[in-house]
């Protein structure tokens, strides 16, 4: 209110000496301070309410990602892992099975058409009974080994919605680091050699592109 | 060649132990034990119950690099055949690995054709050594 004090003494100045123009001018003076002073008042206020707006999303959204997607994720993943490994199991107990029954045919048919001069018709006749009933069955595996490859349908849905919230992960941090002024590039690097699960084309550097490069690579040190 | 060389698996996913232990079966080979990591793995070693060893390298415990070098730093072992079949694929990881003595380096995935040579390989200059 004391920076009004100046204007006013003028104003009661201006009034008991009947001077209106003056008068009119302070008045006008003294609305424009306050207005000015109200404008920068509202400019703060609404300064901090969108600082805090944005704190408040981006902490909602720290705990959404904290409390529910991640965990969540982290099922996620653990049924994609057991998917692939029942499917892998399934095929191999599939492929177990009919094995022997492939060679097994084979081997007859050979023993068979070595002997086969001296063979009844019956021998023959129980032969390609054996045959079609092996077939059968390793057609059936096969049609068995084919569904089980369904899971990649399944677990690739479970992947695709992952790397989505590894996005939105990534831009979370983003927007977190800018907040807090930390520069994102502190990446902890791993050595060259530490084991790093199969490589990736485009990520991961100087990796052999097939056995070929191993096997010159190997030779070349001399093993 | 002789089929009664006994062979240690050493992965940590059961599915490629299997494969691995299928496709041995196949090759006539039918003594195979497993072991999920190294830590598994060097009693088995240390038994003197192995003639081959073949061994992925990422496992959580011990990894595959850290069992071939226990395998050379010991006496009783040092002398083991060692294939190394792993996704590990960087030129730098190979050339560790050899310079640990590994004697042969096969990259997941891997054709059964690979695998048949490396081992044969590998077998044929420990007959001729």
């Amino acid at each position: 209110m004391s920076r009004y004090r100046g204007v006013m003494a003028k104003l009661n100045h201006a009034y008991a000496a009947g001077d209106e123009g003056t008068f009119d001018d302070l008045l006008g003076e003294l609305n424009s301070a306050r207005e000015l002073s109200l404008r920068t008042g509202i400019a703060k206020l609404s300064q901090s309410l969108a600082a805090a707006l944005a704190r408040f999303q981006l902490d909602s959204r720290i705990a959404a990602l904290a409390g529910h997607e991640i965990p969540d994720a982290r099922l996620r993943l653990d049924h994609v892992l057991k998917m692939t490994e029942e499917a892998a199991h399934r095929t191999l107990d599939l492929i177990e099975q009919a094995a022997p029954l492939a060679e097994v045919t084979a081997r007859d048919a050979r023993v068979l058409g070595e002997t086969l001069d001296s063979r009844s018709h019956s021998d023959i006749r129980q032969f390609l009974g054996e045959v079609q009933s092996n077939a059968e069955k390793v057609r059936a595996n096969l049609t068995e080994v084919m569904l089980a490859q369904g899971f990649q349908d399944l677990t690739g849905q479970i992947l695709h919605g992952i790397r989505k919230l590894i996005g939105e992960v990534e831009s979370v941090l983003d927007e977190l680091a800018q907040v807090s002024g930390v520069p994102l590039e502190r990446v902890a690097k791993l050595n060259a050699t530490d084991p790093a699960g199969p490589s990736v084309p485009g990520v991961t550097v100087n990796a052999v592109a097939n056995q070929n490069d191993v096997d010159d690579l190997i030779a070349g040190l001399g093993i | 060649m002789s089929t009664s060389i006994r062979f240690l698996v050493v992965d940590d996913f059961s599915t490629m132990r299997r494969i691995i232990k299928n496709f041995l079966n196949d090759l006539g080979y039918t003594s195979i034990a497993e072991a999920d990591d190294g830590k598994t793995a060097l009693p088995v070693l240390k038994a003197g119950d192995v003639d081959f060893l073949i061994t992925d390298w990422n496992m959580p415990g011990m990894p595959g690099l850290e069992l071939l070098r226990e395998v050379r730093g010991d006496p009783a072992t040092k002398k083991l055949p060692v294939l190394m079949v792993t996704a590990e694929a960087k030129r730098e990881q190979i050339v560790e690995a050899a310079q640990a003595g590994v004697n042969g380096y096969v990259v997941k995935p891997f054709t059964a054709q690979t695998l048949k040579e490396k081992i044969d390989k590998i077998l044929a200059s420990q007959a001729a050594g």
